[in-house]
C-alpha cells in the first residue's frame, strides 16, 4: 500500500478504500498544513491543523470525481487553496498580519541567543507580512513556487489559469515583495542588495 | 527588448521555466542593461528572504485525528485543544472508573440494608480468617494441576 501511487491511492479512495486514503494524509498532511499556514500567514499551529483536515475532508468526499491524468498533490493543494479563500472571507481576516500571530512556526535557535532569536523573529514576521500583504492569486503562486517548488505548469493546474498568467503572478508578487521587504528599514540585513531604485 | 519585458521574463528565467529563445534574449538583455542586472540580483536575494520564513510541523498524530474525523464528520477531534490532549485517553477510564464506583455504591448499599444473617456472618469470618483465600488459591491450583501433563505417564 505505501509503495503505491498517490494517484492509485486517490482513486482507490474514491470507492470508498479508507486505508488507501489514509496512506495519501499521510504522505501529504505536511505539505498541506504548510501550505495553509504560509498561505493565510496569520493563524497558529492550530487554525492550520484544522484547515489542513477540512482539506482532507473535502478531498475524501470529491475522491470519486478524481480524474487520473491529474497529480494528486496539486489536486489536494487546488482543495487547500480553495479552503484557504473560503476561510479568509469567512473570516474577514484583515490582510495585514498581527504580530500576535507569531506562531510556533518561527521558533528561534535558542543557542544563538536571545538577541539573534528576537532578530530572527522579526525578519521572520517581516516576511508573513508582506507575503500576506499580497493578492490572494499572487500570494499562492507564490507560496506554491518558492516553497512546495511547483513547477508553472503545476501552478497553473492549482489556480486554473494559464502558464503565461502564471508567470506574470509570480512577477508581480517578486516585484512587490522586494518593494515591500526593501522598504524596512532592516532589509538590508535580510537581503542584502535590495534597493528600490529599478523599478 | 523592454525592461519591463525583461524583468518578467528575469523572473521565470530564476525559475529554470524559460524557453531558449526567451532565455537568449534576456542574456543579451541583461549584459546591456544595467538597471535590469540589479533587479535579476534582486530577485535571487529575494530567494534568501522568503526562507526565513518558517512554518509549524503538524503535531503527532494528525493522520489519525483526520481519520477519525472522516469517519464522524460532526466530531471535530482537533488539534485546537492543545494542553487538553493529556484527556483525550479519558472517556474510557471514566467510564470504567464511574461503573466500578456504582458497583460499590451498590454492594454497600446492600450490605447495609441487609440484615445481618449466620450465612453473611460466617462469610465475614472466613473472610477474615483467610479462608476465601485460601479456597481460592486452592481452587486455582487444582485448574493449574489440571492442565499440567500427568506426571505419572
Amino acid at each position: 500500500m505505501s509503495n503505491r501511487r498517490d494517484e492509485d491511492l486517490l482513486q482507490d479512495a474514491g470507492g470508498g478504500d479508507r486505508e488507501a486514503f489514509g496512506v495519501l494524509v499521510e504522505r501529504h498532511h505536511r505539505a498541506v498544513m504548510q501550505f495553509v499556514h504560509r498561505f493565510l500567514g496569520d493563524i497558529g499551529r492550530d487554525t492550520a491543523e484544522d484547515l489542513a483536515q477540512d482539506v482532507f475532508l473535502k478531498a475524501w468526499k470529491a475522491a470519486s470525481s478524481f480524474e487520473p491524468r491529474a497529480q494528486a498533490i496539486t489536486w489536494l493543494l487546488r482543495i487547500a487553496t480553495n479552503t484557504c479563500l473560503n476561510y479568509r472571507r469567512g473570516k474577514r481576516l484583515r490582510r495585514a498580519v498581527s504580530l500576535d500571530a507569531n506562531t510556533e512556526a518561527d521558533i528561534p535557535d535558542r543557542q544563538a541567543g536571545p538577541a539573534a532569536a528576537s532578530q530572527a523573529r522579526e525578519q521572520a514576521d517581516r516576511v508573513r507580512r508582506a507575503i500576506a500583504e499580497l493578492p490572494p492569486n499572487q500570494r499562492a503562486a507564490i507560496v506554491l513556487r518558492h516553497f512546495h517548488g511547483l513547477s508553472y505548469a503545476e501552478i497553473s493546474d492549482v489556480l486554473d489559469v494559464s502558464v503565461s498568467a502564471v508567470e506574470s503572478l509570480l512577477f508581480r508578487a517578486r516585484r512587490t515583495l522586494r518593494v515591500a521587504l526593501a522598504e524596512n528599514e532592516t532589509a538590508p540585513q535580510v537581503l542584502p542588495g535590495l534597493g528600490a531604485e529599478s523599478l | 527588448m523592454r525592461c519591463r519585458k525583461a524583468k518578467k521574463w528575469i523572473s521565470a528565467s530564476l525559475d529554470g521555466e524559460l524557453d531558449g529563445a526567451r532565455n537568449q534574449a534576456v542574456q543579451a538583455h541583461l549584459a546591456a542593461c544595467p538597471e535590469c542586472r540589479a533587479f535579476a540580483a534582486d530577485l535571487a536575494g529575494l530567494t534568501e528572504g522568503l526562507d526565513l520564513l518558517t512554518v509549524p510541523e503538524p503535531r503527532w498524530g494528525f493522520t489519525g485525528r483526520t481519520m477519525a474525523r472522516l469517519a464522524n464528520p460532526q466530531s471535530r477531534e482537533t488539534a485546537s485543544r492543545g494542553w487538553l490532549d493529556f484527556l483525550r485517553p479519558a472517556p474510557l477510564g471514566v467510564g470504567a472508573a464511574a461503573f466500578g464506583f456504582g458497583v460499590f455504591l451498590v454492594i454497600m448499599a446492600n450490605g447495609e440494608q441487609e440484615a445481618p444473617g449466620a450465612e453473611r456472618d460466617t462469610i465475614v469470618a472466613l473472610a477474615d480468617d483467610g479462608t476465601v483465600a485460601a479456597l481460592l488459591n486452592d481452587a486455582i491450583e487444582e485448574r493449574l494441576l489440571a492442565l499440567l501433563p500427568d506426571a505419572e505417564e
